[in-house]
């Protein structure tokens, strides 16, 4: 790993092994009845309805909105409807992040995120489906063939803004794959949100016991396990190096548009913090949170709250990602010390997420680490 | 046995290792009852190395090809069952492999297969049948698997299957074939081949090793003795994919896909930290001594490396259950497939184990046909791990840990 200090790596090392080591080593037999009085109820009320929902709606009209774009653009290839499109591009991958770590329920079952934003995306898979002119999208081997990594390669990947127009003009195959692409993005989120709203906001609201199926128990799984893999690992520490022993730059995300990974790891974090501390989907109605149950049950950390602490490692991580480019492989390639020092502020999060929340919260750890094989 | 203090510095030094940092301090000389083992795997005659295990290094990088074109789907059956045998079916020289060193070898992993000296010495019939049942695991994958690369998997259907954001294959029961052979060579290939038949008394002191050994006397045109040359084909199997075959800690884990690298796997675990380290020490120990005639302390040094080489098999066997075990429970039915598929492989593996209590595996093949076949892993229902339940994972976990010495939840690591 170049560019990195000895006592660094071991620093990291440490620090991960901490994390593994601490967690409390819990009998199997996982009682059902409420461990304390704080009411897991209310805060799965507001998750649904202050959150999750209204986060649905948004993400699911961005992607209606690409889905238009995207035809008129198939229809006419030109600069500006281009422009257009990917103005509409960019809003809803935006909107993604907000909805990216609810990986519960329906999003769950239709493995959502796996469809919508696995990349590094695979461009040789690409070209082969846009020339067999046949796939089968909903198959787990493409993955990284489809979602916003495979749009933000065929509107930025394929050359100049000129020549991918022609490319779109001159051979229709292009366009049927950016549409069955949009396509699918705008059905599963319309499936997730009518999911939601017909029938699974109850079921979630009505889990509200302390068992490893609990919504509660489940919810946070998903959020620590998006704050580790997706927000820490995927967005940072890959392109950064810290899993490789050298830069990765192609692995950050949108790396075709080059100028959107900021942007979106932004989001990202400004939805943790924003379900983290209870504030409703756009900053409208706020609520109980894991902020509130945690300071609620008096957990401690240091001389402070652990609640504090959860914050203070996100705002740390924005402070740092607002002073860099716009572009994350940017920073791989030329400093990136930079995206370490953000890595390190996520990962403390991390070990207070996942060790001392999960402890406090009598929450056990539901995934593991793939072992890679 | 070695002082309390002297482990500790070395676990230490494991952890350091293990987190990928340059700095390494396994390489410590030691004595015992007399023996003295060098600092790292470096033994010479008269100024010139006398280890060697290149043949060792070609098999296991025949079984990396192996496994790696096992998901290559433009493979034939015919050439996947030449990378195994490295010949046709009528036995005349092929060249099946990417790296044309493997092509000119005559070895191969076939022959190797289920060939110990210990083990199957007198069991011709045995061992036909586990080789048979590699041939048939390679068949299947091309059969069974192949055709149905673009097919969701479904009870009784084969397919892909989403294990996080990849795919993985399965048979119509949930199990991955290509795992089924890559962990099941961890144990009929490489563990058997090293503990079952070089470091078996069998092999070493054949026809008159041991007195030429005494004497100094080395193999015709070799600097080693015989006796000495069958340890390092032993150490080959576990280190011969290093870079640094003498100080294999830099990348322990990441030499090959097969022993190393669950032994560094089960190293990373902080239950048995010291396990790489203790095995080490033994084959260093023991080569040391064979060199000085030692055969009492080369004996022990064979016990303690059945033992802990074994129990790596059974700690990889019991973790994949209880890791299905848990992601089941999560709902993630690929994942879950993924880590019985690998718990199958090294569950076949156990029948290749050896207690040195004993002289024999911890589990024998009727006991392992047990655990994989009706009555266990693949016995839930028609449809295999589709239908499999929690109890069946915890009870075979529960079994195989009870013959070791650790328990499930070491194992399990869980977190």
């Amino acid at each position: 790993m170049k560019k990195v200090s000895l006592s660094k790596m071991i620093g990291l090392a440490l620090l991960l092994s901490a994390a593994l080591s601490c967690t409390p080593n819990e009998e199997e037999g996982e009682a059902n009845e409420p461990i304390d009085n704080f009411d897991r109820s209310a805060m799965l009320v507001h998750w649904a309805d202050d959150y999750a929902i209204p986060a649905y709606q948004n993400y699911h009209q961005s992607t209606q909105a690409l889905l238009t774009a995207v035809n008129t653009y198939v229809d006419n290839p030109t600069a500006a409807q281009h422009s257009a499109t990917h103005a509409a591009f960019r809003e809803a991958y935006r909107a993604w992040q907000a909805v990216s770590f609810l990986a519960i329920g329906p999003a769950e079952e239709k493995g959502l995120r796996n469809f919508t934003n696995v990349y590094p995306t695979d461009t040789a898979g690409i070209l082969e489906f846009v020339n067999v002119a046949s796939y089968n999208l909903t198959l787990p081997s493409t993955f990284n063939r489809q979602g916003f990594p495979a749009i933000d390669y065929l509107l930025s990947g394929l050359g100049t803004l000129a020549e991918t127009n022609t490319r779109f003009g001159n051979d229709p195959r292009y366009g049927d794959y950016l549409q069955a692409l949009a396509e699918r993005l705008e059905l599963l989120a319309g499936n997730t949100l009518a999911d939601w709203e017909n029938d699974y906001r109850q079921t979630f609201v009505s889990r509200d016991g302390s068992s490893a199926a609990a919504s509660v128990n489940k919810m946070v799984n998903d959020y620590v396990f998006h704050f580790e893999k997706e927000l820490r690992a995927g967005k940072v520490g890959i392109p950064a190096g810290v899993f490789s022993g050298n830069t990765l730059p192609q692995s950050v995300e949108a790396v075709y548009t080059d100028t959107l990974s900021q942007s979106l790891f932004l989001r990202s974090l400004a939805a943790h913090r924003n379900f983290f501390t209870g504030m409703g989907f756009n900053g409208q109605a706020s609520g109980e949170s894991l902020q509130s149950y945690l300071d609620y049950l008096g957990t401690q950390h240091g001389a402070g709250l652990l609640s504090e602490a959860i914050v203070t490692q996100m705002d740390l991580a924005e402070g740092r990602a607002q002073n860099l480019a716009s572009s994350f492989r940017q920073e791989a390639e030329s400093n990136p010390q930079a995206l370490l020092a953000i890595y390190d502020d996520l990962q403390q999060g991390v070990v207070y997420l996942k060790v001392d929340m999960l402890q406090a919260l009598n929450v056990r750890v539901d995934y593991i680490d793939a072992d890679g094989d | 046995m070695r002082k309390p203090a002297l482990s500790l510095a070395l676990s230490a030094a494991t952890l350091f290792t293990l987190s990928s940092c340059e700095e390494e301090n396994n390489n410590t000389n030691f004595s015992e009852n007399g023996v003295t083992a060098p600092a790292t795997y470096t033994f010479e005659r008269n100024g010139q190395s006398t280890v060697s295990y290149e043949g060792q290094t070609t098999r296991l990088a025949m079984g990396g090809e192996l496994n790696a074109a096992l998901l290559d789907f433009s493979k034939t059956e015919e050439e996947l069952l030449e990378m195994y045998a490295n010949q046709d079916a009528n036995g005349n020289p092929v060249d099946p492999f990417m790296n044309p060193a493997l092509n000119a070898s005559t070895k191969s992993l076939r022959s190797k297969t289920a060939a110990s000296y210990a083990y199957f010495n007198t069991s011709a019939t045995e061992s036909a049948a586990i080789k048979a049942d590699f041939e048939n695991w390679i068949g299947l994958q091309v059969q069974e698997i192949f055709p149905y690369q673009n097919q969701a998997a479904a009870p009784g259907v084969a397919g892909q299957i989403a294990d996080g954001s990849s795919a993985r294959f399965v048979n119509g029961q949930g199990l991955e074939y290509n795992q089924a052979v890559g962990k099941g060579l961890i144990g009929a290939l490489v563990l058997d081949q090293m503990i079952n038949n070089y470091l078996d008394a069998g092999v070493l002191d054949a026809g008159t090793n041991r007195e030429d050994n005494s004497k100094g006397i080395t193999a015709e045109g070799k600097p080693y003795t015989t006796m000495e040359h069958k340890w390092d084909e032993a150490y080959g199997y576990l280190f011969g994919g290093a870079a640094n075959g003498a100080d294999p800690f830099t990348n322990l884990g990441g030499d090959d896909d097969f022993l190393n690298k669950y032994l560094g796997r089960v190293a990373g675990d902080e239950d048995f930290a010291n396990i790489a380290v203790e095995i080490y020490n033994a084959l260093k120990l023991g080569r040391a001594a064979i060199t000085e005639g030692n055969y009492e302390v080369r004996d022990q040094q064979v016990a303690i490396i059945r033992e802990k080489l074994s129990e790596i098999i059974g700690i990889r066997a019991v973790y994949y259950l209880e890791t299905a075990k848990q992601v089941m429970a999560a709902g993630d039915t690929g994942t879950a497939f993924h880590d019985l598929s690998e718990a199958y492989g090294f569950i076949y593996s156990l029948r290749f184990t050896h207690n040195p209590a004993t002289n024999q595996p911890y589990f024998s093949a009727a006991e392992v046909e047990n655990f994989l076949g009706s009555n266990g892993l693949l016995g839930d229902g028609p449809n295999g791990f589709w239908d499999i339940k929690a109890s069946t994972l915890e009870n075979i976990a529960q079994d195989i840990a009870a013959s070791f010495n650790f328990t499930v939840a070491q194992a399990a690591n869980l977190n």
